[in-house]
């Protein structure tokens, strides 16, 4: 799974692929978003609202991500 | 068990330290979701509050203009106290807030929802706050949308902390723990406080790689972190620092402790041979260098030169033995 693969998909986002000791807690975070869309919608909020609320915090959430996945591309990994 | 986490505050105080997210700038994440609840639930006041030993600090804010509060006057040290979200109607009718600063003085708080902050280990470390000036009954739907949101305050902590762990064993990278050893210095300094650092190397590991092979000897580096783990306190860092190199920060530790603490933990190493996929066992020994830190220590990295130095020392008076330096 790469970072432009997230769903909704970030508005930008480098093709990188997520490490596998990433997957799941990115897996939680895709899981915790469709979450609260439910709960926006369930609360009677405007479309639009849901929309944009959630895109922000994709896109703020995929930007960590690289950073986080390019801080572990520069860490040593073997003995 | 899970709620026996709720009474450790020290451990609770180390999981949320490990974070390494206090007194940290300002970060686009956590503002646009103090941002969303303010929106979305209608209210004047939205935090991200991390709870401190003596303090609660704010991460992110919108509608309060302070930087950090006592944590004995404030609501989020009773919302980590439990897994289930606090909600307070009105302030003035409870008598745990009736009086606090927040409540009679400005923001002027009046009604409160907190859902706690939960570390993937279990530990509520803060909460994600909606606040009114006015009383107000926080419905449901509003309790549920607050706690999606917290969770994705979490997943974001989560992020910065797997960024920093090392994925061979479980200790942290040497960027983490530089990172956070940096600041337990700053700490120590700040309130006089004795603190350790700790190196260790594994003896003859190139031998243990040339002749059993890497599988083996990556094994014999996460037993070390599991002796380490089982061995420390959940207050101290222990980091790998590269190949079969670790350093261990002791916090509130002087040298003579610290070399208690490195012997006992090079005993347990010792005499917990590993199991070789042939059945047959390995016995891995390991070499200690301690140094506490001292007024004269002008920083992280002569620190962690001194402790080498003394690790230096260890290995060569023969392996498996502890060095302290004396006077750095």
């Amino acid at each position: 799974m790469r970072i432009d693969q997230l769903e909704p998909t970030p508005s930008s986002a480098d093709p990188l692929e997520i490490p596998l000791e990433l997957l799941e807690s990115v897996r939680r975070h895709q899981s915790h978003l469709s979450a609260l869309i439910v709960s926006l919608r369930a609360a009677g909020l405007d479309e639009d609202v849901v929309d944009a609320s959630v895109r922000t915090l994709v896109d703020s959430y995929a930007h960590d991500l690289t950073v986080a996945i390019r801080t572990m591309m520069k860490e040593p990994h073997h003995g | 068990m899970d709620d026996m986490l709720l009474l450790d505050d020290d451990a609770r105080v180390a999981a949320l330290r490990r974070l390494d997210v206090l007194d940290t700038a300002i970060e686009e994440p956590f503002e646009k979701i103090v941002t969303l609840v303010r929106t979305v639930l209608a209210v004047p006041i939205a935090t991200v509050t991390l709870v401190d030993r003596d303090r609660q600090w704010f991460k992110a804010k919108r509608g309060m203009n302070q930087n950090e509060t006592p944590r004995s006057v404030s609501f989020c040290t009773h919302t980590i106290q439990q897994r289930e979200p606090l909600v307070i109607e009105n302030a003035l009718d409870d008598p745990r807030f009736a009086n606090v600063p927040l409540v009679v003085g400005p923001p002027y708080v009046r009604s409160y929802a907190g859902v706690p902050l939960r570390t993937p280990e279990g530990y509520n470390v803060g909460a994600l706050c909606a606040m009114d000036t006015r009383p107000r009954r926080f419905s449901p739907a509003d309790v549920a949308i607050l706690g999606n949101f917290a969770n994705i305050v979490c997943d974001e902590l989560e992020l910065r902390l797997i960024a920093q762990v090392d994925h061979l064993t479980g200790a942290l990278t040497r960027r983490g723990f530089v990172d956070q050893a940096e600041k337990e210095m700053e700490r120590a300094r700040r309130y006089g406080r004795a603190t350790s650092l700790v190196m260790l190397d594994v003896d003859h590991f190139k031998r243990v790689n040339d002749t059993y092979g890497h599988a083996v000897g990556d094994q014999a580096l996460q037993q070390i972190v599991r002796i380490a783990e089982a061995t420390l306190r959940p207050s101290d860092l222990f980091g790998r620092l590269g190949g079969e190199e670790f350093a261990l920060l002791l916090p509130e530790t002087n040298g003579a402790a610290a070399v208690i603490v490195a012997e006992r933990l090079r005993r347990e190493i010792a005499e917990h041979p590993m199991l070789l996929p042939d059945g047959s066992t390995l016995r891995i020994t390991a070499s200690f260098g301690v140094a506490e830190l001292s007024t004269s220590t002008s920083s992280l990295t002569a620190w962690l030169a001194c402790a080498d130095t003394m690790l230096y020392a260890a290995k060569s008076g023969g392996r498996n033995c502890t060095k302290l330096a004396h006077d750095i």
